[in-house]
């Protein structure tokens, strides 16, 4: 899951004790070492790379101002994950009232739902890599929240079961069953592109 | 397509790696003699793959520097200097201060160069003042009307109004230097 690159020598535990007391530059390899996985998480959660990227800024903004709130009894790792999934569930709720006032405001807007082009679609299409990114992206974007978090950490990210549930605070089973769930619907949508692999 | 009942969970948990060794010999058996789950299987398995191959997202080079902008900004802000903005209150204070004195100022100017009584005794009595003379007439009146304290009341017959229409009676003109002598009631 959490990279384990050359900063991993520290514990996180360890650096986010040293940032309590004061040390800046701890505070600065937690950023470097959970930038890229946070704004990874954020970023096929929300499907949009710049909000991702104010999410994540947000996210340690929070880490600075409440580290005092911090106690050992939970991985670092599990409370910053925690922070993040919550702030981007709040600016999935954000959008979804955006859209819902736009929609009353000026009536129905049938762009937001148009399926992708079917020529862009074409087995050439398909054997860009990119391409495959975009067209799972998109599915796992139409996921419900519930689905799409679980799925999200679970096979992007690749945390254990256990530690999904401590994240998202729900059971180890319904952590479990919906991963199932979100899989089910995902290989639905995405037959085609599977099938070719 | 629709994978067995009793072996669907135990695909997927197969595929997490969260199987018993003798629960997980029962699913490989099983996957060798059912074709359904078979490419059940395939297809969570490939979904799998694709989902752990999708192509990282990282932050911009730039991510840092904007962090550490925001919270030295929030720093300042929090010790009230630097490049934080004026808080409303810090606003409002001078501009109340500032509209009560020009409202005192203007009460008192007010207060210097009109009378009170002028505009409603000259409209109730249906005059048109049309010189300075008429102005210094009524004015006159006035001021020794306004020497008596307010508590006492006016004859009926010898208001404000009535005291300035006999002045202006056209037929009955007094003189201007016997106005000079203070009105009676």
């Amino acid at each position: 899951m959490v990279d384990t690159s050359n900063n991993k020598r520290i514990a996180d535990e360890e650096l986010i004790a040293r940032f309590q007391q004061g040390d800046e530059k701890a505070f600065n390899i937690i950023v470097e070492r959970y930038k890229d996985p946070l704004i990874n998480f954020v970023y096929h959660f929300l499907g949009d790379r710049i909000d991702a990227e104010d999410v994540v800024q947000e996210t340690f903004l929070r880490v600075y101002r409440n580290k005092h709130l911090y106690r050992n009894i939970a991985k670092f790792s599990t409370w910053i994950y925690t922070i993040a999934s919550n702030l981007a569930k709040t600016e999935l709720r954000r959008r979804r009232r955006r859209r819902l006032l736009s929609l009353s405001q000026i009536g129905f807007d049938d762009k937001d739902f148009e399926l992708p082009d079917e020529e862009t679609q074409t087995p050439e299409g398909i054997v860009d890599g990119e391409m495959h990114g975009q067209i799972i992206q998109k599915e796992i974007d139409a996921l419900p929240v519930k689905f799409k978090e679980v799925v999200v950490l679970r096979d992007v990210q690749e945390f254990s079961y256990e530690e999904i549930s401590q994240i998202l605070g729900i059971p180890i089973g319904t952590v479990k069953s919906r991963v199932n769930r979100g899989r089910l619907r995902l290989q639905k949508k995405l037959k085609h592109l599977l099938e070719e692999n | 397509m629709i994978p067995c009942e009793r072996f669907k969970d135990k695909i997927f948990n197969f595929l997490d790696g969260e199987l018993e060794d003798d629960v997980k010999e029962e699913v490989q058996q099983h996957l060798q003699s059912c074709a359904v789950c078979a490419e059940f299987y395939h297809r969570i398995h490939s979904l799998k793959q694709e989902l752990h191959n999708m192509k990282p997202v990282k932050a911009p080079a730039s991510f840092q520097i904007v962090l550490r902008e925001r919270i030295r900004h929030e720093l300042a802000h929090k010790r009230g200097f630097g490049v934080s903005s004026p808080s409303p209150t810090r606003l409002w204070i001078p501009a109340i201060v500032m509209a009560s004195l020009i409202l005192i100022v203007s009460f008192f100017i007010y207060r210097q160069f009109s009378h009170p009584y002028l505009p409603d005794i000259t409209a109730e009595a249906g005059l048109t003042i049309t010189d300075e003379g008429d102005v210094s007439r009524i004015q006159y009146v006035i001021d020794d009307l306004d020497s008596y304290p307010p508590s006492v009341q006016y004859p009926s017959n010898s208001s404000p109004i009535a005291v300035v229409d006999s002045l202006f009676d056209t037929e009955s003109f007094t003189p201007i230097q016997d106005l000079y002598q203070p009105v009676r009631f």
